[in-house]
């Protein structure tokens, strides 16, 4: 209890500097979410065209994965230096696996007579893509995507490791000058904003699933 | 002049395995053409070989007296009507989005997508307030006509259908017949539709086409296929044998007797064949 008191005491006295590493945290993710979902949709897209391309993309994201991320971010240290920079890539190249994948996946899983009766009609390629695969696959990559956003909000807690901003930096600054109230504010406000914003991304998902698998009438007369 | 003209075409998915072997048919504007055979006989390939989404290796096909390789394959798919079996709505879209897909592939305006996808619906018997429904919300019978005015939307001259009503149950594929019949006369349409069911094929057919292992065995009415088989696949395909598989053999024998000695006319024949099924 008492030491709650103190948590709550640190957020009195010091919510500017909190507000600070508050905003840039959401800067940080911003950033790398928006990066990660451009490259991770163009390279889910663009190896549904090559079963081969697919499986080595794969495999090169699976290889990435058993990197652990302390060890990512102190290479990256030595190759693009520190600061938010190296950040950004380590969140990038973690977080792009599960939209790759299920970009991927929700593109191959759309119905292969509704492709085939859309190009019969005289789809092109590229209205195929954002009038047929995309919209459907949607649910699949709105799921990808709520993971990889928690993901990246959580990992950049530790990027400031590296010298990145963000609450990290409370975090890292409890740990090394001891004072537990100090880590705790800093990882409380990350969990806060990891599930404000999967509430949020879930109410998205679930009315895209809704959108695209249909809804019944009695349904429609609640919403 | 035909519409269609399909010269001397071979396909093969496997080098020495021929699906459409050597084929000949010429398709007159206006023409009803049922391709119909057992399953494996290439007539949804020789089909799919009318809008490119099959290539093939020998021979020519024309459309509209033009080479359908010389053809932009996206206007030609645009100008032609294709419908597929139940599964061909676009279910994140509404009925009228689905209607109007071909329009809004071509970037009409609104306003004339609105107007179209009410006159389709109009012609199929639908309420209006079916426009705002979802593929999902509707009955595989109901689909399957909306993928029919769907295939009208853009007012093509040529449409090609493929097992359409397969999916659908006895007395919804009975209705969804009598109304494709009543579109064909009205609209003048050329519709090239495929086929394993006889019964359907001689209902709907001005044209049978009846094909065997990527030939075509024997073409024309259903009155010279049944009265004049050019072979003994074609006598056993539509002789009683044939039938039995829709009538009882007893009835059906008798059935044909009737005809053969005169007593009943094809006609008949065909009330008793499609108004009757159950006896």
């Amino acid at each position: 209890m008492k030491f709650l008191l103190e948590v709550l005491l640190i957020y009195r006295e010091r919510w500017r500097f909190f507000l600070e590493l508050f905003v840039d945290h959401i800067i940080l993710t911003g950033i790398s979410v928006s990066i990660i979902f451009v490259l991770g949709l163009s390279i889910g897209i663009v190896i549904t065209r090559s079963k081969k391309m697919a499986e080595l993309v794969m495999s090169i994201n699976n290889f990435l994965y058993t990197i652990p991320s302390i060890a990512l971010f102190g290479f990256l240290v030595a190759v693009s230096g520190i600061g938010n920079k190296s950040a950004i890539i380590a969140l990038v190249v973690y977080g792009v696996l599960p939209i790759i994948k299920n970009t991927y996946t929700g593109i191959m899983e759309v119905d292969e007579q509704i492709i085939e009766s859309a190009v019969g009609m005289g789809t092109t390629k590229w209205q195929l893509l954002y009038r047929v695969q995309l919209p459907l696959a949607m649910p699949i990559i709105m799921t990808g995507v709520r993971t990889m956003v928690i993901m990246t909000i959580a990992l950049a807690g530790i990027a400031s490791f590296i010298g990145a901003g963000g609450l990290g930096v409370a975090i890292w600054r409890g740990i090394t000058t001891n004072y537990p109230a100090m880590t705790i504010a800093g990882s409380l406000l990350v969990a806060l904003l990891a599930i404000s914003v999967d509430l949020f991304l879930g109410k998205i998902e679930s009315k895209l699933h809704r959108k695209v698998l249909g809804k019944d009438d009695q349904e429609r007369s609640l919403v | 002049m035909a519409i269609i003209e399909i010269k001397d075409v071979v396909k093969a998915y496997i080098p020495g395995e021929t699906v459409i072997d050597h084929i000949d048919l010429d398709i007159e504007l206006g023409e009803f053409v049922v391709l119909l055979g057992s399953s494996g006989c290439g007539k949804t390939t020789l089909l799919k070989l009318i809008n490119k989404l099959i290539d093939f290796e020998h021979g020519t096909i024309s459309v509209k007296g033009k080479d359908i390789n010389d053809w932009d394959t996206i206007a030609l798919r645009r100008s032609i009507g294709y419908v597929i079996q139940q599964i061909g709505l676009l279910p994140h879209l509404t009925i009228e989005d689905n209607i109007t897909y071909v329009l809004s592939l071509e970037k009409k305006s609104v306003q004339e997508k609105k107007v179209r996808a009410r006159e389709l619906i109009d012609l199929l018997g639908f309420d209006e307030s079916f426009l705002k429904r979802y593929p999902r919300e509707l009955s595989g019978g109901q689909r399957q006509r909306i993928g029919v005015a769907r295939a009208l939307a853009a007012n093509p001259d040529i449409i090609l259908m493929d097992e359409p009503f397969g999916a659908v149950d006895e007395i919804a594929r009975n209705a969804l017949q009598d109304e494709l019949i009543s579109l064909h006369q009205q609209l003048k349409k050329t519709i090239i539709f495929v086929t394993h069911d006889i019964a359907e094929a001689l209902k709907l057919g001005t044209k049978i086409v009846l094909l065997r292992d990527g030939k075509i065995e024997q073409q024309g009415t259903k009155e010279s296929l049944i009265f004049e088989p050019k072979t003994p696949f074609v006598e056993e395909f539509f002789g009683i044998k044939g039938f039995t598989s829709i009538l009882d053999e007893r009835i059906m024998s008798n059935v044909y007797q009737q005809v053969l000695c005169g007593s009943m006319t094809l006609k008949d024949l065909y009330t008793a064949l499609h108004v009757e099924p159950e006896c």
